[in-house]
């Protein structure tokens, strides 16, 4: 098998789409699923979610393309060669196809010795067996060939060796072998035979170390042909983990890396159970049922703020013949919540419909009435009774009629505009213009606000969400309390986040409320539509970000929000030349 | 007031597919003194439109089920037999296409439902006062 | 709207005909000549209006379905009245052209009401391309061998022309009220009659004055040598009940 061959087999051995764009957002590389996928290159998303991988940032998001939905997961390779994308389609699971892309992965990386140590390591072992002296062993390429090498080649296609002339005492002069790749020298060995060295032992050992160099060349040509597969290895959004039978670990990626919060030097070489706590015991019992039974295991496992599926498989290292372990996590915390913000996306968007073809229809009989009503008091504009009751009649048409404007809000569809911006000038606009209303009811409004948290955002999107939120917040506050508004930025879970809480100090959330209070009409205030969190979370899921709504530890209501950071916005920002 | 300023009685016809809000209007209007045909469906509309000028046609412009938008060709009409005849669309769902395609076609005034009536009705007066 | 205006003016006393009188001037001596079948849509809508009403038909594209109502009306309450009267009823082009079931229709409907053909005069109306086909010439042909006489409408307005003329052979001219308004003082208006009169003449037919509202135009319109008049001078469109009445006096 070439090393094209051996890359396009695993690529094409993967059920998810795989596709490597450089940074002109040319695809480079692809497998057949991504050619099934029929993405249109010109679509918004498409170039969004490019723009804000390759502007460093590692994305997870769901994406519908054509009839299906597609957990997306892009990131950034390294030196800024481009991004790797990985599409999995949300609606199966393909658990035991993504273990053959990683056991096919382990198979070409395990095997990494350097040319030098493993003829060392070989022929050590062939001198040990058959009486070679060791010791006169020469290895090197810049050793001139010899001038007229008897040709006996021993079958295989890409090495040969040149067996010593057979009349020539090899215990008065030692052997020059001459190693050859294809039509390139290699290296020169020299032999010498050991007293009682087995005749036949040259050969065997010469047969070896070609086959030994032709696959290290294949190798060779892997990892430098693979440079990029070996990054798109590291881009795998999963940790994967190789170890040894007894829990050693061999190999990490960049995602195991991370997982363990350590770097790859301190975690090779280490016992899996890096420390008591979770994920780290179990995956050392999980090892340890691989080993014994050396049938794959799949297990599930959490560490309270993440859940991982765990599948590990056994297999014999290619490189140096020894059980390895291969441990493939899946942080099926984000999959779940992918999968949740889909089915709500999707929920949401047929009760929109639903929502605005009823608002449009209940538009007009609202419309006809308070015509009606304004008939009536053109006929009667001197009866106090009747002007004082139409006065309410209005009133309860005004509030009807505030229900279906914010009905039909909830459920437009937008298209939105993402651009990058900070939170910085979005949010000061929205405060001021809901000062009025704080002063109104005695309500102080206080900030703290980082700058520069650069996102991507749809400004006026983004402004009606925190309008929404603020207003709510005064609404609930009573006069003399402080709702404060507070953006930072933060690291979690490897990703820059901004988070940006609304916290207030009025009564709070009833605790049996709060998992509710995001559906579409919950609402506890008299006259309230029950809509204004539905559609803060609504716009903030078109954000990439998530809300969440809980009560502050001083009492009050506090409704907090995560949205990814954009990095390349905020690069920009602070790499401004300070001199010319 | 309206009395006082208008030296004759101006006419007015009123489209729309909802017999009470046609009612409602058709009152109003009248209360105010001015003399009111009303039409409910477009070809109605066009059939009066070819027997007598009006001074103001105010129109929804949804006149069928869902998707219509007559009240445009209501508007096309007018112009192209009236030249003087002020036209006020009324919509529920207008898109801001449709309330450009409306000006385009020689609409005066395109209103977004709900709306109270005395907004109409100033809408109508200054138009009728221009003319 | 619930129901479309469509409907109503269909549903049964949806259209209520009134007869207008024609007259023969002879000299000094005039004379009840026939009555011309009008019809009017529902009471309380703009269809009372037959302007508004045949307008509204034409753009629903429905003409053929509202002329059977009209003809349907017209002839059941002219059963009522005195047998010697010739009828005229309105049929569009478009009806006699498309609607090949109109004669059969009509042909029933005069037998039920106990109408000889030969008494009705076809006036069509709305005679212009496309509906001068061949099924409309078949149509005309047809409504001569069942006896009845053609009119041509509106003659002479926009709507008009000579190949018409050529190809229906109308036996009689309607003059719209365009031309008769007002002859009595305008040369010109006198002009056109004179110029109708000489082409009817040449083809056999008769002119018939529409909309006759003075007696100087009345007096006018003799001396151009048209005898067939009908309008407000001579007498306003009668209610059935106005006609029955009026006959029995």
């Amino acid at each position: 098998m070439t090393d094209e061959r051996a890359i396009d087999v695993l690529l094409e051995t993967v059920s998810d789409a795989v596709w490597i764009v450089a940074p002109s957002l040319e695809v480079v590389r692809a497998n057949a699923p991504f050619a099934a996928l029929a993405i249109d290159m010109r679509e918004p998303w498409w170039r969004d979610l490019c723009a804000r991988v390759l502007a460093g940032r590692g994305v997870a998001a769901p994406a519908r393309i054509g009839e299906r939905t597609y957990a997306i997961t892009a990131n950034p390779l390294q030196e800024n060669a481009g991004a790797v994308f990985v599409a999995r389609e949300l609606t199966e699971t393909r658990v035991e196809r993504d273990d053959l892309l990683e056991l096919a992965v382990t198979r070409i990386f395990a095997t990494d010795k350097p040319l030098a140590a493993t003829l060392v390591d070989v022929l050590e072992f062939l001198c040990e067996s058959d009486g070679w002296d060791y010791g006169a062993l020469r290895i090197g390429s810049d050793a001139a060939p010899p001038a007229a090498p008897i040709a006996t080649p021993i079958a295989t296609p890409i090495a040969t060796w040149t067996r010593p002339d057979a009349n020539v005492d090899l215990a008065e002069a030692p052997a020059t072998v001459s190693l050859r790749a294809a039509d390139r020298l290699v290296g020169v060995l020299e032999l010498r035979p050991s007293r009682g060295g087995h005749p036949r032992a040259l050969e065997r050992a010469g047969g070896s170390l070609a086959r030994l160099i032709e696959r290290h060349r294949l190798l060779e040509a892997i990892e430098r042909k693979g440079q990029e597969w070996s990054l798109t290895f590291d881009a795998i959004e999963l940790p994967i983990f190789i170890t040894r039978v007894d829990g050693t670990i061999a190999r990490v990626n960049r995602a195991a890396r991370d997982l363990a919060g350590a770097e790859f030097e301190s975690v090779v070489g280490r016992p899996i159970a890096i420390d008591a706590r979770e994920p780290w015991r179990t995956l050392a019992d999980v090892v340890a049922a691989v080993r014994d039974s050396r049938t794959p295991c799949t297990a599930q496992l959490t560490d309270n703020t993440r859940t991982w599926d765990v599948s590990a498989s056994w297999f014999r290292s290619a490189s140096d013949d020894d059980e390895r372990v291969i441990i493939v996590m899946r942080d099926v915390t984000t999959v779940i919540e992918l999968q949740e913000s889909v089915r709500r996306g999707e929920q949401l968007a047929a009760l929109g419909e639903l929502v605005a073809g009823v608002a449009h229809e209940v538009r007009n009989p609202i419309f006809g009435m308070g015509l009606t009503v304004d008939a009536l008091q053109s006929m009667l504009p001197d009866d106090d009774d009747f002007n004082e009751l139409a006065g309410v009649l209005r009133t309860w048409l005004d509030r009807l009629n505030r229900l279906m404007e914010s009905l039909l809000e909830y459920g437009r569809t937008w298209t939105l505009e993402l651009r990058g911006g900070t939170l910085g000038d979005v949010l000061p606009p929205v405060i001021d213009g809901c000062r009025q209303i704080a002063a109104q009811s005695s309500v102080a409004i206080e900030t703290a606000i980082e700058p520069d948290l650069a996102m991507l955002l749809d400004p006026s999107r983004l402004t009606h969400a925190f309008e929404n939120l603020i207003t709510n917040a005064i609404q609930h506050s009573s006069a003399g309390d402080r709702v404060v508004i507070s953006a930072r930025a933060l690291r979690d879970g490897g990703r820059d986040v901004i988070e940006c809480a609304v916290r207030d100090e009025g009564p709070g959330f009833s605790p049996s409320d709060l998992p509710r209070v995001f559906q579409p009409f919950f609402t506890r205030r008299r006259g309230g539509t029950g809509l204004g969190l539905s559609i803060v979370q609504r716009i903030v899921d078109e954000h990439g970000g998530t809300v969440s709504a809980g009560n502050a530890e001083g009492g009050g209501a506090v409704v907090t929000m995560r949205f990814p950071a954009w990095r390349e916005w905020s690069t920009t920002r602070t790499n401004e030349p300070t001199t010319s | 007031m309206v009395h006082d300023t208008n030296e004759r009685t101006h006419h007015i016809l009123i489209v729309d597919d909802e017999e009470l809000i046609v009612l409602a209007m058709r009152k109003y209007f009248e209360g105010l003194g001015y003399r009111v045909d009303a039409a409910h469906e477009l070809e109605e509309a066009q059939a009066l439109l070819a027997n007598r000028a009006y001074d103001l046609v105010i129109a929804d412009l949804r006149l069928t089920g869902i998707g219509g938008v007559e009240g445009l060709q209501i508007v096309s009409d007018v112009h192209q037999r009236h030249a003087h005849t002020r036209v006020i669309l009324l919509s529920a769902f207008g898109t801001p296409e449709i309330e450009r395609e409306s000006y385009n076609r020689g609409a005066d005034a395109f209103l977004h439902k709900p709306k109270a009536m005395m907004e109409i009705a100033n809408v109508a007066m200054n138009l009728l006062e221009q003319s | 709207m619930s129901e479309s205006a469509l409907n109503r003016i269909l549903q049964p006393g949806g259209i209520t005909p009134v007869y207008q009188p024609l007259f023969r001037a002879a000299g000094a001596t005039i004379r009840m000549h026939g009555l011309e079948c009008l019809s009017r849509g529902p009471r309380g809508t703009n269809f009372e209006s037959a302007n508004v009403l045949f307008e509204y038909v034409r753009l629903k594209r429905e003409e053929s379905l509202v002329d059977r109502a009209c003809v349907a009306a017209a002839l059941r309450g002219a059963s009522s009245l005195p047998q010697g009267l010739a009828l005229t009823i309105n049929v569009h082009a478009s009806t006699l052209g498309r609607d090949h079931a109109f004669l059969p229709f009509l042909t029933s409907t005069a037998a039920a009401t106990g109408i000889e053909l030969s008494r009705v005069t076809v006036d069509i109306v709305e005679h212009a391309p496309p509906w001068d086909g061949v099924s409309f010439l078949a149509a005309i042909a047809q409504l001569r061998d069942l006896g009845a006489t053609i009119a041509l409408d509106d003659v002479g307005l926009g709507q008009s022309n000579f190949k018409m003329l050529l190809d229906v052979k109308p036996d009689y001219l309607k003059l719209d009220r365009y031309f008769v308004e007002s002859c009595a003082h305008d040369r010109e208006r006198r002009a056109v009659i004179a110029a109708l009169q000489q082409l009817a003449r040449e083809f056999h037919a008769e002119l018939v004055a529409e909309g006759v509202t003075t007696k100087e135009d009345a007096e006018t319109l003799q001396q151009l040598g048209i005898t067939l008049m009908q309008g407000f001078f001579f007498a306003e469109p009668l209610t059935l009940e106005q006609a029955q009445a009026f006959f029995r006096g």
